[in-house]
């Protein structure tokens, strides 16, 4: 009997006008992001590449004559594009793409104090040719769209067999009002399931065709775990419908309450508390602010420099002076430092704190789910951030081991003329790699939000029982 | 000899709503196997209450109502294996022919394995017009509908029915073949309790009429008592008459 509620039920979905439409709509906009991204896949694979060969002829120039390019090591530390982004682009098409790291000869005698180097974010405008400004991806696709159909579709699964009579004819008969229930749901389940399923399958196919390459496994296994986690995100949706379909009267307010739902939970909530990102609740600084501290950091150092410098023209004078402006350029440069770690650090938490406030919406919890198991925007940042620091480290490492088999003060010495040229061997020096995506990472990104996810569906799942148990079916 | 057990039974039962409404009035029912009982009443005397009762689509508040033997409010799911149901206006899935609707009833009702002519036999038997089988309930009229919701009782071949103003808003003749199969299943045993607004026809076809008022059965006649009385008079003398003390 259960399996009789399901083919109904199923048969009755899959021939309405309704799953027809949106069938249709899920694959012409797979189709249509899909081709729109696999353009701006290689537009940005493009400029990654662009920022690697820059990065290249820098060492290479500075591995000739570290003397003549010393003051013009800068290497982009920026994020690689992963196809993955086609699956959650997670606003990092417009967070900094990665940072620029410098080597200044003030810098260099710091190695040797072993002191950390110098980096800033750097956004997309500061990239060579930003040619991509619009990321399509699958998560809107489900967020939006589906979620909407999962509704529409199951609105009024309860209401209409009221409506029409059929509810106490079913009932008539030896069923369990649990089984009636869970049919319509799983029912619901697979006519949500089966769009959702050739979208994915037709996106992959175009992916594999003309971008994916050799990453085609692994990018398979990303859709897989995308299907899974997006049908956990419209199990809610599917569930939201039953209840309102359970308590209301008619299908019409059941409708009204969907709607009013999916404007809430989908729109309302993701995007107007992004807002306070913008606001001093989280203390997050302008780029105005850290301009402004940034000079101040530099002029507080060149006055301290200019009261506390020797103002005599011996030798010995000469030498303090040089010493204290490389302390004074140490400072400055630390500061600065300093107040752009902490500025991202602010902005971070601000995000943080604004995505601790959004799980109560299931839109914004799977936009999480997705995007931490892709490791796509802030934790591709987050992780591009640590790997900068580390890669920092062995860049000066490197650079340590070097002068200390040179005669001390015969390399790196502020003073240009008495830096050393003699080549070093390109090969030697490290490049900066963007960490690839472990499991393990994945799954601690991820984890948290599905796991939210996952507790919604089973809440909701006994709520609706519970309705329906007490539903009157006459 | 040993008195068959009845198919349909209502003891002492009643039905107050939660806003305070005495609904069912403790009645008592016995519907024996082929016999066809009339629920006569206006508008909220009891009588779709009492079915309700009877499918469990409500409890009562007190007493018991039993199918076969069987305590309804202890054992749904048994009692209503032996009871079928018709209620008024029936809708069905009106996406799905007469045959699907049929056939997913059917099976609902424990029927499986019932092959295409099993149904068509069914739909002759309530004289669905032939050509209207494999179309889409949709575009039935009220009548057509009303033929295939017996179409399920009789598939489902349960010894008790329940019917809820079957022949309201039928026309004459469509009426006239409703009881002509509610006849047939009489003779084949069934025992039929139907509520009805339509004096004539439950005179016709009931083997015993009872009038509900406000919860209450206020009369109840047999067929051959009515041969002698006037049941239109009887019926209005009754709605007219004081309201009871509750």
């Amino acid at each position: 009997m259960f399996k009789e509620i399901i083919k109904r039920q199923l048969i009755e979905d899959l021939i309405s006008f309704k799953f027809l439409i949106n069938t249709i709509v899920i694959l012409c906009t797979v189709v249509l992001f899909s081709l729109i991204f696999i353009n701006n896949y290689h537009n940005i694979v493009d400029d990654y590449s662009r920022g690697n060969i820059s990065n290249e002829t820098t060492l290479t120039s500075f591995a000739r004559a570290p003397r003549t390019h010393l003051g013009s090591t800068a290497l982009y530390c920026t994020m690689q594009p992963r196809l993955e982004l086609f699956i959650s682009e997670a606003n990092e098409g417009i967070m900094p793409q990665g940072f620029l790291f410098s080597l200044q000869p003030n810098s260099i005698r710091d190695i040797r104090q072993e002191k950390e180097v110098m980096y800033t974010s750097i956004s997309k405008r500061d990239l060579e040719s930003p040619s991509v400004t619009f990321y399509p991806d699958l998560t809107f696709i489900v967020q939006f769209l589906l979620s909407f159909f999962a509704l529409v579709l199951t609105f009024n699964a309860v209401s209409a067999e009221k409506e029409r009579g059929t509810l106490r004819l079913v009932y008539s008969n030896s069923i369990k009002s649990g089984s009636f229930i869970l049919a319509k749901y799983l029912a619901a389940f697979l006519a949500v399931f089966i769009p959702l399923l050739l979208g994915l399958i037709l996106g992959l196919v175009l992916l594999g065709l003309f971008a994916a390459g050799a990453s085609f496994p692994s990018l398979a296994l990303s859709f897989l775990l995308f299907l899974v986690i997006s049908m956990l995100y419209l199990s809610i949706f599917i569930l939201i419908g039953l209840l309102f379909s359970t308590i209301s009267q008619n299908s019409k307010t059941s409708l009204v309450l969907c709607l009013l739902f999916w404007v809430f939970a989908v729109i309302i909530i993701p995007k107007s508390t992004g807002a306070f990102l913008n606001l001093k609740a989280f203390n997050v600084p302008t780029e105005e602010e850290i301009s402004d501290l940034s000079s101040k950091a530099e002029k507080s150092a060149m006055e301290r420099f200019n009261r506390e410098s020797p103002k005599g023209q011996s030798d010995q004078e000469e030498e303090t002076k040089i010493e204290m402006r490389l302390k004074m350029n140490s400072e400055r440069d630390k500061a600065i430092q300093d107040i752009n770690d902490y500025y991202l650090r602010k902005k971070i938490s601000a995000i943080t704190a604004v995505r601790n406030v959004n799980i109560v919406s299931p839109a914004s919890l799977f936009e999480y789910s997705v995007s931490g198991f892709t490791m796509t925007g802030l934790s591709h940042f987050e992780s591009v951030w640590t790997r900068t620091r580390q890669y920092a480290n062995e860049f000066t490492s490197f650079l340590r081991d070097y002068a200390s088999t040179l005669k001390s003060g015969s390399f790196f010495y502020p003073d240009e003329a008495a830096v050393s040229d003699k080549p070093i061997d390109a090969n030697g020096i490290p490049r900066f790699t963007d960490s690839p995506i472990s499991s393990g990472a994945r799954t601690r990104h991820a984890l948290p939000f599905v796991s939210l996810l996952i507790l919604y569906n089973l809440l909701l799942f006994t709520v609706v029982i519970y309705r329906f148990q007490r539903c009157d079916v006459r | 000899m040993e008195k068959q057990q009845p198919i349909l039974k209502a003891d002492d039962l009643s039905k107050r709503y939660e806003d305070g409404v005495l609904a069912v009035d403790h009645l008592n029912l016995n519907i024996h196997a082929g016999e066809v009982y009339c629920l006569l009443g206006a508008n909220g005397a009891g009588k779709t209450t009492t079915i309700n009762l009877f499918l469990n689509f409500i409890p009562p508040t007190t007493g018991t109502c039993f199918v076969n033997g069987i305590d309804v409010t202890r054992d749904p799911l048994e009692a209503k294996k032996y009871v079928s149901f018709v209620s008024e206006n029936v809708m069905l899935y009106g996406n799905f022919t007469a045959r699907q609707n049929l056939d997913f009833f059917a099976k609902l009702g424990g029927k499986a394995n019932l092959a295409k002519n099993d149904y068509y036999q069914v739909m002759r038997r309530v004289s669905l017009q032939e050509k209207a089988f494999e179309q889409r309930v949709k575009n039935f009229s009220k009548g057509m509908r009303q033929k295939l919701g017996i179409s399920i009782a009789v598939i489902k071949d349960a010894p008790g029915i329940l019917l809820d103003e079957p022949t309201s808003g039928l026309d004459p003749k469509a009426a006239e073949e409703f009881l002509e199969i509610l006849g047939e299943l009489k003779k084949e045993g069934k025992a039929i309790l139907m509520s009805t607004h339509d004096i004539f026809r439950a005179k016709e076809i009931g083997d015993r009429v009872g009038i509900m008022k406000e919860g209450r059965l206020v009369m109840e006649r047999t067929r051959e008592e009515l041969q002698y009385e006037d049941l239109v008079k009887i019926y209005i003398d009754y709605m007219k008459s004081e309201p009871l003390n509750m």
